[in-house]
């Protein structure tokens, strides 16, 4: 499909802007457990992905029968002039981009996801686990772009290793890896092996106790907490008032220690050059030393906002590319070493808010929970909850670590690159009966 | 998709081509934010050999190839994958649509959404309105052949109102399997206004009182509770660890099956066949008739929820729980409508030997931990009951409680039944799939609250 050809004959139709966005994608997938695996899966997706706008009368879709587009579209044109103004739609980005260079490591292509998996499970074996589940992705897309006013295409791959180790007491440890890069998983026996040390490392655990605890989180459960919040950060979130980041922009409210990004330039698996309007994306500081710098912004959120889009179309709804926070000057170990009563917690899930405004929340730890005494960790515990609010959360944090890892889990964590951050005053919880 | 079939090498095989039309109105606080309309299909092929392919595309030029693979990737796997054996079926089913999708203007759509926004006071609203029309081919190597036809309709809203700098929230999804009846079926409008009074009331209202209380839940707090604690442990496929990494697995072993984990008075069912239920299919993805499923009976667990696959490896039936979210998802054991029978208790029955208690009408933070054993529910609409009476409203009661620990308290079943939407989550890529849950009001007693 010629998309240049295509957005010519689109603006010929009564339309003002449209961004359409070609995107071909070759995905691959191996699913295991109980230390086999049991499936292995093949994607091949072809999409264009379509805004029209006319004024401020805006619609959008995704065709899957590309061979249809034209048609298609015609009658979507149709649709368009009979739908009501959206007061909030102030146009797609006009300004002509400059980009950054995409990159891809083509070996990724080649890798034997089969081959991953089981040196995986026997990596987390030969550390004592008995049983091992996980998922191995690995993905290819070909994207390209073109609007009014820009066009560009990318191709980019990725790859996901997710492992979760079992030990003869069904307490787990997890890794979930997400790179770009195939250097970072030329041993994925040893992804295996850290998740299966974990396992082992948990022994029986304990019923945990209730009560306020410093809590060091692994990059993953740090990275559950960073991912729901950064969702939260988009400007169609803020513009509705659920987000407890609303009327913060400014101000210093989170500890001096917390600066997070939203960064698609940083090449891992979330990488990418433009967002869904053409603008090039960019590094965002969200948060810096503790304070909100900026929400998430398309060109036309930015406008109601009185401020420049930050590349993170959605055109009506902007959303996080990827993750990243500013590292520290101690080690793992070190904040460890600063832990005189708390807790290190290697995963999150089921996060939950029961207030968005303010953020109030709980999740659940899994995946490796240790009860830490003067510095060194004691036992495992199970059956415990965060129970806590997200600013007091960010603004709790004592240090994160030099060392950051690139964590990607499920639908709970984008992919990000993360360090260890040590937390002040967690509020665990636990049921009573 | 027979020539397919039959040019495919293996133990076992199905395609699957899904196509699905939808369109959806999205306004927030007044203004219509998106309009999105939808097309999509693909085909799905399976193929058991040594181990399990699967492959999907939407190129039809590229159907061969995905075929291919998926052949070449079912002989990856090293022994022998059980899958239980099944009866053939040959039929066509579909759903009617009292008021048909396509005879709903988009403006009829648009102008119902404002209206509601109009209505109300809240500051803070979202609402959504999805319909689509789901056509489906299934086919197996063993000679099943299904077609169906499945309309559905779905309104979500998100509403959150600020009284004296006091916030709070609620969020509601009203789902059927059918056509726009379900603006006949739900006065969203009279829902909506009446929620947003409540949380008003909420809003003003003091902390809900730590403590031991008996407790009364309204059917959407007994809807998630079943859903969660009751339907997913039952899912057979977690049970025997397929989802470990994911969506994780079950405080049920395979062996459990006739063991207590509640009161006597405790039905909690599957059931897919409900008229209108928004997680309704006559068959499964696997071609399998859909049937009820007591998972917890008489409070025992009685039975698991399986696809073909789980249901080979503890060697019994399917019970027809195979669905798949879209046409590129591959099909796993899924609740549909899960709930708890009703008992024969009125609601002033349930509350007049109360002497001290919460009445948890509805909820709004919820999680369980990954084996669906310690679970929360966060109390939205509460109110005190002293005396046998409903009193003044409480904010945000707060019951963190394992699952034996929940149905062991049960001691009263209303008579009452309601059904909530939901989207469910599981497997990996993530399939969101409709359903129903709930339940009628229940007492427990004496359980600790905060």
């Amino acid at each position: 499909m010629d998309l240049e050809k295509l957005i010519n004959k689109v603006l010929k139709m009564d339309v003002d802007e449209v961004s359409l966005i070609l995107e071909e994608r070759d995905r691959r997938q191996v699913r295991y457990s109980n230390n086999r695996i049991d499936i292995s899966k093949l994607w091949l997706q072809k999409s264009l992905q379509v805004f029209l706008a006319k004024g401020k009368k805006v619609f959008s879709t995704t065709i899957w029968d590309v061979n249809r587009a034209e048609e298609m579209i015609q009658r979507y044109v149709k649709i368009l002039g009979n739908l009501p103004e959206n007061k909030n739609f102030f146009g797609i980005n006009p300004e002509k981009q400059s980009y950054n260079r995409g990159k891809m490591d083509s070996s990724l292509l080649d890798m034997d996801l089969e081959w991953i998996a089981r040196e995986v499970i026997d990596g987390a074996v030969e550390k004592g686990a008995r049983r091992v589940a996980g998922v191995i992705y690995r993905d290819h897309v070909k994207r390209e772009i073109a609007t009014n006013y820009n066009s560009h295409k990318e191709e980019v791959a990725g790859m996901d290793i997710v492992v979760r180790a079992f030990n003869e007491y069904r307490n787990a440890g997890q890794e979930a890896v997400t790179t770009a890069e195939s250097r970072d998983i030329e041993n994925p026996r040893e992804i295996g092996e850290r998740a299966g040390s974990i396992a082992s490392m948990s022994g029986n655990p304990k019923a945990g106790k209730e009560g306020k605890f410093k809590v060091l989180f692994h990059p993953l459960g740090f990275g559950s907490l960073v991912s729901y919040s950064m969702h939260l950060a988009s400007a169609f979130m803020i513009d509705s008032g659920m987000s407890f980041f609303a009327d913060k922009l400014g101000k210093k409210i989170f500890s001096e220690k917390f600066t997070l990004y939203d960064d698609p330039i940083f090449f891992c698996s979330g990488h990418r050059t433009f967002d869904e309007e053409a603008t090039a994306t960019r590094r965002t500081p969200l948060v810096d030393k503790g304070m909100v710098k900026n929400y998430l912004h398309s060109y036309s959120t930015a406008k109601k906002f009185d401020t420049t889009t930050t590349g993170n179309a959605g055109i009506i709804r902007p959303q996080p590319w990827q993750a990243v926070m500013e590292n520290g000057s101690k080690s793992y170990e070190d904040l460890l070493n600063d832990t005189d009563r708390g807790l290190f917690i290697v995963n999150l899930w089921y996060t939950r808010f029961q207030d968005y405004r303010n953020g109030d929340f709980s999740t659940i730890p899994r995946d490796g929970i240790f009860y830490i005494e003067n510095g060194e960790i004691k036992e495992s515990w199970k059956g415990i909850r965060v129970s806590d609010n997200m600013q007091r959360i960010f603004s709790s944090i004592l240090d994160v670590s030099k060392e950051r890892m690139k964590v990607k889990w499920w639908d709970e964590v984008l992919p990000s690159y993360l360090p260890y951050v040590l937390v002040d005053g967690v509020n665990i919880t636990r049921s009573t009966l | 998709m027979r020539k397919i079939l039959d040019g495919i090498e293996a133990k076992y095989a199905e395609v699957r081509y899904i196509k699905v039309l939808g369109e959806e109105v999205v306004v927030k606080n007044g203004v219509v934010e998106g309009v999105s309309s939808s097309e999509e299909g693909g085909i799905a092929v399976r193929i058991i050999n040594e181990g399990v392919g699967f492959a999907a595309t939407n190129r039809m030029d590229k159907v061969e190839d995905a075929v291919r693979v998926a052949e070449k990737l079912s002989r990856k796997g090293n022994g022998n994958v059980p899958f239980s054996q099944e009866k053939t079926y040959e039929d066509s089913w579909s759903v009617e649509e009292k008021k048909k999708i396509e005879n709903m203007a988009l403006e009829e759509k648009i102008k119902y959404l404002l209206d509601i926004d109009r209505a109300l006071k809240a500051p803070m609203k979202i609402q959504a309105l999805h319909d689509k029309i789901v056509e489906k081919i299934y086919m197996n190597s063993e000679g099943t052949l299904i077609r169906a036809r499945i309309p559905r309709v779905e309104y979500f809203y998100m509403m959150g109102v600020m009284v004296d700098g006091n916030f709070e929230q609620s969020y509601r999804q009203y789902g059927i399997t059918g056509g726009y009846e379900i603006f006949d079926m739900y006065d969203l409008k009279g829902i909506l206004l009446e929620e947003e009074e409540a949380l008003t009331k909420v809003a003003k209202a003091k902390k809900s009182p730590e403590g031991v209380f008996d407790l009364v839940i309204g059917p959407e707090v007994a809807g998630i509770i079943a859903h969660e604690s009751c339907g997913h442990p039952s899912e057979a496929d977690r049970i025997l660890g397929r989802e470990a990494a994911q969506a994780g697995e079950s405080f049920i072993e395979p062996d459990m099956v006739g063991e207590r984990i509640g009161s006597e008075i405790v039905n909690v069912v599957d059931d897919p066949t409900i008229e209108h239920s928004f997680g309704y299919y006559r068959y499964d993805e696997e071609g399998i008739p859909a049937r009820r499923r007591y998972l917890y009976k008489e409070g025992r667990i009685n039975e698991f929820l399986h696809n073909r696959e789980s249901a080979g490896k503890m060697g019994v039936h399917s019970n027809a729980a195979a669905r798949s979210s879209s046409w590129n998802r591959e099909p796993i054991a899924r609740m549909s409508t899960t709930f708890f029978e009703p008992g024969d208790y009125s609601f002033e029955e349930l509350v007049e030997d109360v002497k001290m208690g919460i009445y948890m009408k509805s909820f709004t933070e919820w999680n369980i931990d990954d084996i669906r054993y310690n679970q929360k529910y966060v109390g939205r609409e509460a109110y005190l009951i002293e005396n046998g009476e409903i009193k003044e409203p409480v904010k945000r009661p707060v019951l963190e409680i394992t699952t034996p620990g929940f149905y062991s308290r049960v001691d009263a079943i209303g008579k009452d039944l309601e059904f909530y939407a939901g989207t469910c989550g599981k497997g990996d890529p993530m399939q969101g799939v409709d359903v129903w849950m709930g339940g009628p009001h229940i007492r427990l007693r004496n359980v600790k609250m905060r």
